[in-house]
């Protein structure tokens, strides 16, 4: 971490590359296909290597990175003007196992029924196991409004999987 | 609810390119870095048809025939290109135009319209920038434009990588 923060690019990449498959899935959730993804990957890798030097707490290097992964995501959609299209290859990939329809369809969920704040939490909380606190650092939002958008999440999914058990036997 | 959130996500598959764009953004990130000099913006068009054309293999072309009819029609005239630079660099400089200007016909057939609209459209404004410099007599660029100079060339790269897979794609 020290020679990266000193300018030390191999360093760097060594460092950034225990995350990659992290910053590339967060950012597949949000974007919904592998273009914009790989954008945002680069994206991710272009500005936290130039403000690594700015980091404060090593520690917290992953929080960080996710972070800028979240901010690259959105600055991308809001780029696009939030109109997000379904691009063939994410048709394929959604269709692409059909040996596990309803896990399948649970991915879709959320890439689909939850909006941007509701993945972000979600993801945060049980993909990469932050505390509410962690969470509320990196979307800079306080805690009760977590909570309150992790229950709502919850309960949207809830709902979806109720009606696939129901629609889907 | 933690697991099946973990299986879900980790449904979704890495390309190989992750690795690619990752060292990409980050050698891009350092190049900046190290071009935070007053000479930076000096190297201007030349340096950045060189950088581009470093990830594009292109045909040699005879100088004094040279033809640039796309760069042209981007920037204006070709004329207003060479008012960027002194007389003795101009040679450097009609090299870089028709390298740029190959590059213009790879991007053209390579991105689509809207795409190529926009590389279009960053040159120009890289243009405007550079030649405001020049007319003011001022060594080196504002805060504000070697910032803007720095996105438009980071964007140019993004679109210039494009353009270098889709051509590999077609091998």
């Amino acid at each position: 971490m020290k020679k990266a923060q000193k300018g030390d690019k191999k360093a760097y990449l060594t460092l950034f590359q225990q995350y990659e498959d992290d910053v590339y899935r967060m950012a597949y959730m949000y974007v919904k296909n592998q273009n914009d993804a790989l954008d945002v990957v680069q994206d991710t890798a272009y500005k936290s290597y130039s403000q690594i030097k700015k980091l404060k707490s090593p520690e917290y290097f992953k929080t960080w990175l996710i972070k800028i992964t979240i901010n690259c995501s959105i600055d991308l959609l809001k780029k696009r003007q939030n109109v997000v299209h379904l691009k063939p290859e994410y048709i394929e990939f959604v269709q692409s196992d059909d040996q596990d329809i309803s896990l399948q369809l649970t991915l879709q969920d959320l890439l689909e029924k939850l909006d941007e704040s509701e993945k972000s939490v979600v993801i945060l909380k049980y993909y990469h196991h932050y505390t509410f606190q962690e969470i509320s650092d990196v979307l800079e939002v306080p805690i009760g409004t977590v909570k309150t958008t992790l229950y709502r999440s919850l309960d949207k999914l809830r709902k979806q999987l109720t009606a696939e058990d129901i629609y889907g036997q | 609810m933690d697991n099946k959130i973990i299986r879900e996500m980790n449904k979704i598959e890495i390309p190989k390119e992750a690795r690619q764009r990752a060292i990409l953004g980050i050698d891009l990130a350092d190049r900046e870095e190290k071009k935070k000099s007053p000479k930076y913006w000096i190297a201007g068009l030349a340096a950045s048809a060189v950088i581009l054309m470093s990830a594009i293999t292109v045909q040699q072309t005879n100088i004094a025939d040279a033809d640039i009819p796309m760069l042209s029609k981007v920037f204006g005239s070709k004329e207003k290109l060479l008012e960027l630079e002194t007389d003795s660099e101009q040679k450097t400089m009609e090299e870089s135009f028709v390298k740029l200007e190959q590059n213009f016909d790879l991007a053209k057939q390579y991105l689509t319209p809207q795409a190529f609209s926009d590389y279009s459209t960053l040159w120009k404004e890289w243009l405007d920038i550079n030649t405001k410099i020049k007319s003011e007599n001022r060594n080196v660029p504002t805060y504000e434009e070697e910032k803007r100079l720095d996105e438009i060339q980071y964007w140019i790269q993004k679109y210039d990588y494009k353009i270098k897979m889709r051509i590999h794609e077609k091998e």
